[in-house]
């Protein structure tokens, strides 16, 4: 039962796939290094707007191809690729072997899916009968399920899998819904995840609501304006702990702004609630979080209002960072690519400076690191906040 | 096993304005006759909210009222699990056609619509809830996935949880592409314990197909059409289950090689 706290999970495995290069190594060492990925864009063509974007350029020519071909689309070659590091698919092949196909669970976050095919349909509609393309396969591609249906089937899984789709916190709510399923018997292990891919609707989109900056996206800055979009894929595997070293979630925290579509609410109530209820379930108290991993787009509500929640329950000292500046906001993965950064944290004892910050805004005071720092991380907070009002906290740790 | 309770039950589909008709239809009473939905105007939203919401924040937004009209439970701590297997076909077209203009321009209000929980987004505001809400989709398994969902939450948070099923019919030519005949939505409102709105109990758990031996139901050819015409329909089996008011037991098919079983008991 989880009302009260929670059973910690062991993350056996994990990986991630950004602009920044494909697995937990590669993703490390700019970030370390302190390399970003954004640039201007120019994904599909679009130029007609100033923007940078983290785009993983490789996808462009990365077809599925033979039994797969059905679900080829951008967001499931994300998927493919995403799989493919830092030994994941041996791992989730031990995971079947000693559970069984149907009794390990998949979970993955997606905003958009693979709806870029459908911009592409869109774009060949035959004028004569308005009819879309015979090529375009809705259900394999575009549909939010598709991303499912293609990793159960790669990975040979049969047991509860399940699209969540909430916005931003899409992928870190993954982990919420992996815990409550193994604590429920659904399943005896989990693999969660998060896929998202580039495609017109979020660049114009996004673009439209006047919060996409034109550089490189600045977290926390005085003169930030906006986010930059990136694409990115990412998946861990959930068991009940049973190695000592291997690290652990600790925590969700769950909830709901309840205020507006598009916009935060301005004192960060919901951001709050959801770290709040993490560290309760997680059994922490704010002296026993040494680093937060922000959600940290670069918008100005953004920004403001989480900072307003940190400091509200963890002062204006505790060490936090937001990680966009080097491969953008990846929105439904973004969740899930936090996760796994704040997992290296751990690993490494290392914290990443927020990447392109300048000057701090004097109205955000909480405390803002923009250089590395190697200090003791045990526990860290991962915040993913969506559209829809939709929060996620997730804390993760050392047994 | 997981066990959760059902305090009450909303629906909405072409010819079937809420529960109660919905009750005279599958026990005979009334005959089936699939006609479209009056307009609605979700009651409970904010005018802005109201103005800008889509035909498919208002079906889900029907079913989580009638659900919800007669409850004392309290709406403003209320979880929800929302499950579409689409979302909103009639933004995705809209979008998809604005894209092909030279000047690309997306209306801001239909972007933020466009997201999988928008409905999820709006209930919130409306009910001044700020419990945790989860969208999930499972393409046309999406009502039992829905279902699982909203049950595992449940139990493991011990909350008042409203759980909706619900889906649109898509515009041409995305309808060329995915078949769905008839809006329908359907809301239950779930509670971890029993309580005295409590009118039936759900013992859920996955097992193999030949692990259950389902109760025997016939439906007429309309009905059975109409199962088969949305995801969110595949509900009806349980909504037959409710009205009979005997035990019941059902196998509701997963995307994977599990069913899941569940048992109704009245209460």
């Amino acid at each position: 039962m989880n009302s009260g706290q929670m059973t910690p999970l062991q993350i056996t495995s994990y990986t991630l796939t950004t602009a920044l290069g494909a697995g937990t190594e590669a993703n490390w060492q700019s970030l370390m290094s302190r390399q970003s990925a954004l640039e201007p864009c120019s994904f599909d063509g679009i130029t007609d707007m100033p923007a940078h974007v983290g785009q993983i350029k490789s996808l462009d020519d990365a077809a599925l191809k033979n039994q797969w071909s059905r679900y080829d689309c951008r967001n499931n070659r994300l998927a493919w690729l995403a799989l493919q590091p830092d030994c994941f698919i041996d791992n989730v092949n031990q995971a079947i072997k000693k559970y069984g196909s149907h009794r390990v669970g998949l979970f993955i976050g997606t905003s958009t899916s693979g709806i870029h095919k459908t911009e592409q349909a869109y774009a060949s509609v035959d004028p004569s009968t308005d009819r879309l393309p015979d090529w375009y396969d809705y259900e394999m591609t575009h549909n939010v399920y598709s991303v499912v249906n293609f990793v159960s089937r790669y990975l040979g899984l049969t047991g509860i899998a399940a699209s969540i789709s909430t916005a931003c916190s899409s992928s870190a709510k993954v982990f919420a819904s992996a815990q409550r399923a193994i604590i429920n018997g659904l399943c005896d292990a989990a693999i969660v995840g998060g896929v998202d891919t580039l495609c017109a609707t979020t660049l114009y989109g996004f673009n439209s609501l006047q919060l996409v900056a034109p550089q490189a996206c600045q977290p926390s800055d005085k003169n930030r304006c906006g986010i930059s979009i990136g694409e990115a894929g990412g998946f861990a595997l959930l068991e009940p702990p049973q190695e000592s070293d291997s690290p652990r979630l600790l925590g969700y925290g769950e909830s709901s702004d309840a205020y507006h579509m598009s916009s935060p609410h301005p004192e960060g109530r919901g951001a709050l609630q959801a770290m709040k209820s993490a560290l309760y379930k997680a059994r922490l108290t704010p002296q026993e979080i040494q680093y937060i991993n922000l959600h940290g787009t670069g918008t100005v509500a953004n920004d403001a209002a989480e900072a307003k929640a940190i400091c509200k329950l963890f002062g204006s000292t505790l060490p936090c960072s937001s990680t966009k500046g080097w491969m953008g906001h990846t929105l439904g993965a973004a969740g899930m690519v936090e996760a796994a950064i704040s997992l290296l944290c751990i690993q490494y004892q290392m914290i990443p400076g927020t990447l392109n910050t300048k000057e701090i805004d004097p109205d955000i005071k909480a405390c803002i690191v923009l250089d590395n720092q190697f200090r003791q991380v045990e526990n860290v907070i991962s915040n993913s906040f969506g559209f829809g009002g939709s929060n996620c906290s997730l804390i993760f740790g050392t047994p | 096993m997981t066990t959760v309770y059902i305090n009450s039950v909303g629906l909405a589909t072409s010819g079937i304005e809420n529960w109660q008709v919905g009750q005279q239809v599958l026990c005979n009473v009334i005959p089936f006759k699939p006609e479209p939905l009056p307009r609605y105007k979700p009651p409970r939203l904010p005018t802005n909210e109201r103005r800008r919401a889509t035909e498919l924040i208002s079906l889900a937004f029907r079913a989580c009222e009638d659900a919800v009209h007669s409850t004392q439970q309290n709406l403003n701590t209320m979880a929800s699990v929302f499950a579409t297997s689409g979302g909103d076909y009639q933004i995705f077209d809209q979008i998809c056609r604005a894209l092909k203009n030279a000047d690309h321009a997306v209306s801001p209000t239909q972007f933020h619509n466009s997201v999988h929980n928008a409905a999820a987004g709006y209930w919130s505001i409306a009910t001044k809830s700020c419990a945790p809400s989860i969208c999930v989709a499972g393409y046309d398994a999406t009502f039992t996935i829905g279902l699982i969902e909203a049950a595992s939450f449940t139990v493991a948070e011990k909350l008042t949880t409203l759980f909706i099923a619900y889906d649109i019919t898509p515009p041409f030519p995305l309808s060329k592409k995915r078949a769905i005949k008839n809006p329908f939505a359907v809301a239950f409102l779930l509670t971890p314990q029993a309580n005295a709105e409590t009118f039936a109990k759900l013992d859920l758990s996955l097992v193999s197909r030949t692990e259950i031996s389902p109760s025997p139901m016939t439906f007429s050819k309309e009905i059975n059409e109409l199962i088969k015409s949305n995801p969110a329909a595949q509900a009806i089996p349980l909504l037959k289950a409710l009205t009979q008011r005997s035990r019941c037991t059902l196998a509701l098919a997963t995307n994977g090689s599990q069913y899941l079983k569940v048992i109704v008991t009245p209460c």
